[in-house]
């Protein structure tokens, strides 16, 4: 075996034993949900989809002739499989590559006696292994689960969506890759490849309801992944040809860009901030901004390092998430009216608990119900993942607690700019339903927008108070990140299950206290910010103590898992 | 008496049974500059995080100007200057914004002192720290380190990176500062370094103190090289048998030694065997006494 060849494999089996994990833990808690799933579904009658028009369907993600079965696989592998294991091939593509040269641990690699190329192809080749893999899992869970629960799975396709599933986590795990390989900049390249997936789920979601723009569909990824409904008609050889052969692409241009540009462990890009300093440049404005307000204090330096993280949620929470929604919502009205009376009442809970033929309820199901959540999650997980841990894995924290400040203070004045963070979603989610309101004259309370605005915000501030109980806790990034993740996907399961099996065990869930109660047409229960607050208070309390007894970690020994 | 700087007294450490610390008790006074050497692995490194209160002694304790490491840390914290090995900062600042960071965290810094070590040092204050040479971030390090007048520094391997001049230059700082009572715990690799600059020095080995001594008086054992050309080719024998030999070398009539005896005992040891043509003896610099220590077989557990 040649030396090269050698070293080679070394990268490709360094790069498995990294990633491996966290892919493992997040297929098997999808495959334990899945379970959980059809064994909820079983309790309910799924003659309630006869009658959907195919628009509608569309607009919540529903297969034709809708079973147990079908719904179980369409909403835990479909919806939360689909966006859980792309998020995790988006952070694989962009930490494997990118990350390691930020980390400066690509030019270690690329002394050893392999090539640029073949250090690239190693690790494109690693997280390939490692997703098929956990697909592969996923397919053995699927048809393990109607077995062991005596569910008739009739003539689903398992294998077929399981085909579709892998060709779009390959094509997102290529697209995070290639903009890693290209830039060197990880944080650019997840920011970018994460909006491609949201901004494509909701258009996928939405476009094929306007006939005159439903063919833009077809010009995001998710649209190939799930227009074909694979689950009921197999697989679309057509659309998997279209994820793989531009994932084939980005790979190639993944290699080609790597090859040639110059590499850098220490390239830094701008901030949102100093772009617009930059820009400004010429302009005396700019000297009443110094560079120094950003980092007078530990929360303002945390807000800043996350602007344009905060600055895209909050554009999408307002713009594309609220304010578009009044239009979308008038213009539908009437279908919505006329459909919304072919719904059983649990299965409209499920959607968002709400009528939807209301706005409150189009606004529950479309903006509140999944990726309002998913978005201030983002924000609120990594800034309390991040809050000491990241400091710990950066290997700053020794040289920060050398100044006279304790380790509480760190914690708190992070966590307080988690909860600003959170605080800015909120106001602008709440702001954008508002003018919405106001401009398409729904009619809904302002009141009862303010109230589920609050809520939303208590809800992030909760999963990022848990994230900085972990980060606290363990002293590592990534434990944080997976385990706050993995909380927020369970409870969200757990509380939709609840729902639709009208079933008392729903208020484990911390979503039960978000819109468990219709905020949007009920207005605030009282209880629900108090549970959501005690429990962040209760979450930070504890995230105090155990980070003030323990040994602090330092480097690689942070990223855990 | 005079309050100690820094005291520890049976520090221990264990990483799970992992023994990284063992019963280092060691002083140093106000204005002394303490050279804390040890190969990699020694401890060194644990034995700063420990002081710095970033992990917690198994056993044992430690002051600082009175002041218990952990009870009191954050009192600590705002008479101490501190360098970590291998310095890491925020690439997204730049060099003033860190050091503004810093300075707000200490509630402000003289700036005119700043100013005044940026010029010495050369710092480029605008670039980004990411885009920074080693050697430049290293700079700042330095810089943040001693930017609030310390009356404890805590520095571990401060040279890594920095030019022979920039070296020197910190030597310098660090014997003016020392001069005006800041007492200076210098870990490092380089011992030319902490022989220009150092008053005492600590030789740690496998996370315990086998060696302390003044740098004035560090050969008061009597270590010294010996070079010897004899009339006859003497079996190495000879002196391999003598106590106090290390580090041996005999090619032909010409032996090179490392001896702690006196010159009667040698020269009678020799004597027998062959006359001598010529002897010449060298105090040893640090190095080499450092490399004596670690020459010496180690006990395994």
């Amino acid at each position: 075996m040649s030396t090269s060849y050698q070293s080679t494999y070394r990268v490709y089996t360094q790069t498995l034993s990294v990633r491996w994990r966290s892919v493992a833990i997040a297929v098997i808690s999808l495959a334990v949900l899945l379970f959980f799933g059809i064994a909820v579904y079983r309790g309910i009658d799924p003659n309630i989809y006869s009658g959907l028009p195919e628009s509608l369907r569309s607009l919540v993600g529903l297969p034709v002739g809708a079973d147990v079965a079908t719904l179980a696989y369409s909403a835990i592998y479909a919806t939360y499989g689909g966006l859980t294991m792309a998020a995790m091939a988006i952070a694989a593509g962009v930490s494997s590559l990118a990350g390691d040269e930020r980390r400066g641990l690509l030019s270690v690699l690329l002394a050893q006696p392999s090539s640029r190329s073949a250090v690239l192809w190693a690790k494109a080749a690693a997280l390939a292994t490692v997703f098929v893999a956990g697909v592969v899992l996923l397919l053995g869970a699927a048809y393990l689960a109607p077995v062991v629960l005596s569910i008739e799975i009739g003539a689903l396709s398992i294998a077929g969506f399981t085909l579709h599933l892998l060709a779009m986590i390959l094509f997102f795990l290529a697209l995070a890759f290639a903009l890693g390989a290209w830039t060197g900049q990880p944080t650019l390249a997840a920011g970018l490849t994460s909006g491609v997936l949201v901004v494509s789920f909701f258009a996928v979601g939405l476009l094929p309801l306007v006939s005159s723009v439903s063919w833009l569909a077809r010009a995001f990824p998710w649209y190939y992944y799930t227009s074909s409904d694979p689950l009921n008609n197999g697989a679309d050889p057509w659309h998997l040809l279209v994820l793989g052969g531009a994932t084939l692409v980005l790979a190639l241009l993944a290699w080609w860009g790597f090859s040639r540009r110059d590499l850098g462990n220490t390239a830094v890009g701008l901030g949102v901030v100093d772009r617009v300093r930059q820009m400004l440049a010429n302009n005396p404005l700019p000297t009443r901004f110094p560079g120094t307000p950003r980092v007078s204090s530990i929360w303002l330096k945390t807000l800043g390092e996350r602007q344009g993280l905060l600055l895209l949620v909050s554009v999408l929470m307002f713009g594309l998430m609220g304010v578009l929604m009044g239009p979308i919502y008038a213009s539908l009205d009437s279908l919505l009216t006329e459909v919304s009376q072919s719904f059983s009442p649990q299965l409209l809970a499920f959607f968002g608990g709400g009528d939807l033929s209301s706005p409150e309820g189009f606004f529950q199901v479309e903006s509140l119900g999944l990726v309002a959540p998913i978005a201030i999650l983002v924000v609120t997980i990594v800034i309390g993942a991040n809050s000491v841990a990241g400091e710990e894995l950066r290997r700053t924290a020794g040289i920060l607690l050398a100044n006279p400040l304790p380790r509480s203070s760190l914690l708190l004045q992070n966590a307080a700019a988690m909860v600003l963070g959170a605080s800015i979603i909120g106001v602008f989610a709440t702001l954008g339903i508002m003018i919405a309101n106001a401009i398409s004259r729904l009619g809904m309370s302002y009141v009862n927008i303010a109230a589920t605005g609050l809520l939303l915000t208590l809800l992030g501030i909760f999963f990022g108070s848990f994230a900085v109980l972990l980060s606290g806790f363990s002293g590592s990034v990534r434990i944080a990140i997976v385990g706050s993740a993995g909380f927020a996907l369970i409870g969200h399961v757990v509380q939709a299950m609840a729902t639709i099996a009208d079933a008392s065990w729903g208020f484990v869930s911390p979503f039960a206290y978000y819109l468990g109660n219709d905020p949007l047409v009920n207005g605030i229960t009282w209880w629900d910010p108090v549970v959501l607050t005690a429990g962040s208070v209760a979450f930070l309390a504890v995230a105090g103590l155990a980070y003030q007894r323990r040994d602090l970690r330092v480097g690689n020994a942070a990223a855990g898992l | 008496m005079t309050q100690m700087a820094l005291h520890t007294e049976r520090l221990t450490k264990y990483y799970g049974d992992f023994l990284a610390l063992h019963n280092l008790t060691l002083a140093v006074e106000p204005g002394e500059i303490y050279g804390f050497l040890g190969p990699n692995g020694a401890g060194k490194t644990t034995a700063i995080r420990t002081l710095m209160d970033e992990i917690r002694p198994s056993s044992g304790s430690a002051t600082m100007l009175g002041l218990d490491t952990h009870r009191d840390s954050l009192a600590i914290r705002s008479f101490l200057g501190y360098l970590p090995a291998d310095l890491a900062l925020y690439p997204r600042l730049t060099g003033t914004q860190t050091l503004a960071f810093f300075a707000h965290l200490r509630g402000g810094v003289d700036q005119e002192y700043l100013q005044e070590l940026t010029e010495r040092f050369q710092a480029p204050l605008a670039k980004r720290v990411g885009e920074m040479s080693t050697g430049n971030r290293q700079k700042i390090g330095i810089l943040q380190a001693f930017m609030n007048r310390p009356r404890l520094l805590i520095m571990d391997e401060p040279s890594a990176g920095l030019d022979p001049l920039m070296q020197r230059e910190l030597q310098d700082l660090m014997r003016e500062v020392a001069g005006a009572g800041t007492a200076i715990f210098l870990s490092s690799h380089t011992l030319s370094e902490v022989q220009r600059v150092a008053d005492r020095v600590g030789i740690i080995r496998r996370g315990e103190l086998v060696a302390e001594e003044a740098v004035a008086t560090l050969n008061h054992g009597g270590i010294r090289q010996v070079d010897l050309v004899l009339t006859a080719v003497v079996s190495p024998d000879v002196f391999t048998d003598l106590p106090g030999v290390s580090n041996l070398q005999v090619n032909q009539t010409r032996v090179h030694l490392t001896f702690s005896g006196t010159m009667d005992e040698l020269l009678a040891a020799v004597a027998p065997y062959a006359g001598i043509v010529d002897i010449t003896t060298h105090e040893p610099d640090l190095e080499q006494i450092f490399l004596t220590y670690y020459a010496e077989p180690v006990l395994e557990a």
